[in-house]
């Protein structure tokens, strides 16, 4: 929150004029000092990502990257204009929005500088599941418990990054694809030190630091790829592999409501879907390769009757399932010649020294795939 | 195989959907289902059943009407001023738009104003007395203005082709009448509420955003919209103006506008996503220099039948962020000569 405005500095430097020895030579330094040309918000109020009316708890101080303005768009007429909105005293920093008649979307503040998130909540017949866990902040599982009237929650994760994966030890049990769990099993009680300066103050998000989850160990079970979660009555979702944004990524089907919780594969803002020729560091971390991603993202394309509508792990959802052949398309260019990119961006990874390339490729009616590739 | 599926989205709106001739991109149906679902402020009236309603700020009303043709829909925009309100573009007309405007604003004395001439944005104006376009786009609109205006909305059997309602529904056409603007000019509704017309050309030659100076909004039109932005058509035959008609002149015209960014927020399109940051027109103005620097170097060609049937080459260039700017290999330059 800046202070320095036009006004301040006005005033500061009217502070600062010799003192003035009759009305009128005071009212002519006055003048001055208000004409002074100080921009309150520096030369152009060229708008990206102006605050959103919000009651959440936490507050944003800052992003890291901006966030395109489709995506922002898109979270405005929803954030401030949305029927279902509810937010649950048991969880202030969550805003619970119903998609279907047994779907909710959990939004809540991405802690560090990215994109905010969503956790997708299905209640079926017996049983409820969560997918994705977001950064635990405030009471996760008092509010599924809520809002699902208290049924048994199996709880599953797309993939391991800090704002999908830190709220598992919220939770005794989560489920994700095998290739997670080592990546999982790295969880920590200094995961969270990150969020916050040498002051202990907070660098993105403004939260109360107490209502962060205590960390304690919960099992991960690593699941294969065809998985059925049985959410009672035949009420079926299904983990499908997908590799490409991590080695160990994964989509949800839910059969019944035929729509596909995608993760980070494919976002409205940038899909990162992996790279072209740079693998991951961890176990398996060739499936983070595009040429491997695609394979898997075919898979899901070919089954495109199962499904209506896919619901990425940001921003917008309620996507036309047609967005998976699309970025098929995308990737499919991008293979065959890793130089035809329409765009590309310095990337700062976290705790980077130097920048690497970032390519991006336009999805036909949506948004980007970028991706990383190592010419040398 | 690929299909471009627009899902139907739940309305209470008389008017039904049957096809597209260029259906909506993905980022704008997303965008749509979520405000024509759930938006708290939407009302449809009585006086008209066809057209869904939606208060965006105290003083702004978007008026939703499914594009009878077959192309994305519009909207008609509805400032509430202090003494006077103000239409920006009407559509194709269909139910009483002039008594559901007078029954938002309890009646207010009206201004009607158009962003362009093509029919999806003006044959609703013979519902009012008076409208008010940019000079290079009044001959185009009043040749567009005509009883027999509406009659490709229907087969050869008279069935209706893209969106199902009531033929009696639509205007008995009466003339009204048309008076072409310069750019610059600017309309008061009451106080120091003020709305200027400012010249873009490049959908059309006379294509016109409107600045809402008091609320800092800008209505956008067709040339800065989520599904595509259809900037350089080029000068065809007949039409009047055509010169005009191309990215260069959008790009001298856009690059004032973003000299002016100061002057609004948020960007309100005649069709699909709205409520969209001003940075938007920054973006889109670096590829608009980016394609007269280099036309061939485009993010990728398609050919589209619209509803005159007419098949053409549409060029797209992606705008960082957003959507893609469509336009012809005869519209990037002004004509020679």
């Amino acid at each position: 929150m800046r202070t320095a405005g036009a006004g301040a500095a006005a005033v500061g430097l009217a502070s600062r004029l010799p003192a003035a020895t009759d009305a009128a030579t005071e009212k002519k330094a006055v003048k001055a000092a208000e004409t002074f040309p100080v921009h309150p918000v520096g030369p152009g109020r060229r708008k990206t990502m102006w605050p959103i009316r919000s009651e959440l708890k936490s507050v944003r101080i800052k992003h890291d990257a901006p966030i395109d303005p489709v995506s922002w768009a898109y979270m405005k007429e929803l954030r401030e204009n949305n029927k279902t909105r509810m937010i649950y005293p048991v969880n202030p920093y969550v805003e619970v929005y119903q998609f279907r008649e047994n779907l909710y979307g959990l939004f809540t503040h991405n802690l560090d500088g990215g994109g905010d998130v969503w956790m997708f909540l299905t209640v079926g017949p017996e049983k409820a599941l969560l997918v994705d866990t977001a950064y635990g902040l405030g009471d996760i599982k008092g509010l599924c418990d809520q809002i699902t009237g208290g049924k048994p929650l199996y709880v599953a994760v797309t993939h391991e990054h800090f704002d999908h994966a830190y709220g598992a030890c919220r939770f005794d049990k989560v489920y994700c694809h095998e290739n997670l769990k080592p990546y999982l099993e790295l969880q920590n009680a200094h995961q969270w030190d990150y969020l916050f300066d040498d002051y202990g103050d907070n660098i993105w998000v403004q939260f109360d630091r107490e209502d962060l989850p205590k960390f304690k160990k919960f099992e991960i079970d690593g699941v294969p790829d065809g998985y059925k979660f049985d959410l009672g009555g035949g009420y079926e979702v299904e983990l499908i592999f997908q590799g490409g944004h991590s080695a160990g990524h994964a989509a949800y089907l839910d059969k019944k409501n035929r729509i596909v919780f995608t993760g980070d594969n494919i976002i409205c803002d940038t899909s990162g879907c992996g790279s072209v020729n740079i693998a991951g560091r961890g176990p398996h971390g060739e499936e983070q390769l595009l040429s491997n991603y695609r394979k898997n993202l075919k898979r899901l394309v070919d089954r495109m009757g199962e499904y209506d509508y896919v619901y990425p792990a940001h921003f917008m959802v309620d996507v036309e399932n047609y967005v998976m052949a699309k970025e098929l398309e995308c990737v499919d260019a991008v293979l065959a010649n890793p130089d035809g990119w329409d765009y590309w961006d310095a990337s700062w990874g976290k705790a980077a020294t130097a920048p690497s390339g970032r390519y991006m490729k336009h999805i036909h009616g949506f948004s980007v795939v970028y991706y990383g590739y190592n010419k040398g | 195989m690929i299909t471009d599926v627009c899902r139907p989205i739940a309305t209470r709106s008389k008017a039904r959907r049957l096809g597209w001739s260029v259906p909506p991109n993905l980022i704008s149906w997303s965008w749509m289902k979520l405000l024509r679902e759930n938006n708290k402020t939407m009302r449809i009236y009585d006086v008209n059943p066809y057209v869904e309603v939606y208060q965006f700020y105290d003083n702004l009303y978007g008026l939703y009407n499914q594009n009878l043709d077959g192309v994305p829909d519009n909207w008609m925009w509805l400032i509430d001023g202090p003494e006077k309100a103000m239409v920006i573009d009407t559509a194709y007309g269909l139910g009483d738009s002039k008594g559901l405007v007078d029954q938002i604003t309890g009646g207010k004395p009206l201004i009607v104003a158009n962003t362009h001439g093509h029919f999806d944005h003006c044959l609703g104006n013979c519902r009012f007395a008076k409208a008010y376009i940019h000079e290079y786009d009044h001959d185009t609109a009043r040749a567009n203005a005509k009883p027999t205006a509406w009659d490709f909305l229907f087969d050869k059997n008279g069935k209706n082709i893209y969106v199902d309602f009531d033929r009696k529904d639509l205007p008995v056409f009466k003339d009204y009448e048309l008076v072409a603007v310069r750019n610059g000019a600017t309309f008061n509704l009451g106080g120091d509420h003020e709305i200027e017309l400012i010249w873009t050309g490049g959908h059309s030659p006379g294509h016109s955003m409107f600045l809402d100076k008091k609320s800092r909004y800008l209505f956008t039109g067709d040339i800065v919209a989520s599904h595509v932005m259809m900037a350089g058509t080029g000068p065809r035959p007949g039409l009047a103006y055509g010169q005009y008609a191309n990215l260069t002149t959008w790009r001298d015209n856009l690059s004032k506008l973003v000299a002016r960014i100061d002057e609004y927020d948020y960007l309100f399109p005649g069709h699909m996503m709205a409520n969209i940051e001003n940075s938007v027109m920054a973006t889109t103005l670096e590829a608009v220099e980016a394609i007269l620097a280099n036309p061939g170097n485009s993010t990728y060609i398609e050919e589209v039948t619209p509803a005159n049937g007419i098949k053409q080459k549409r060029i797209h260039k992606y705008v960082r962020g957003f959507t893609t700017i469509g336009y012809s290999e005869e519209g990037v330059y002004p004509p020679k000569g």
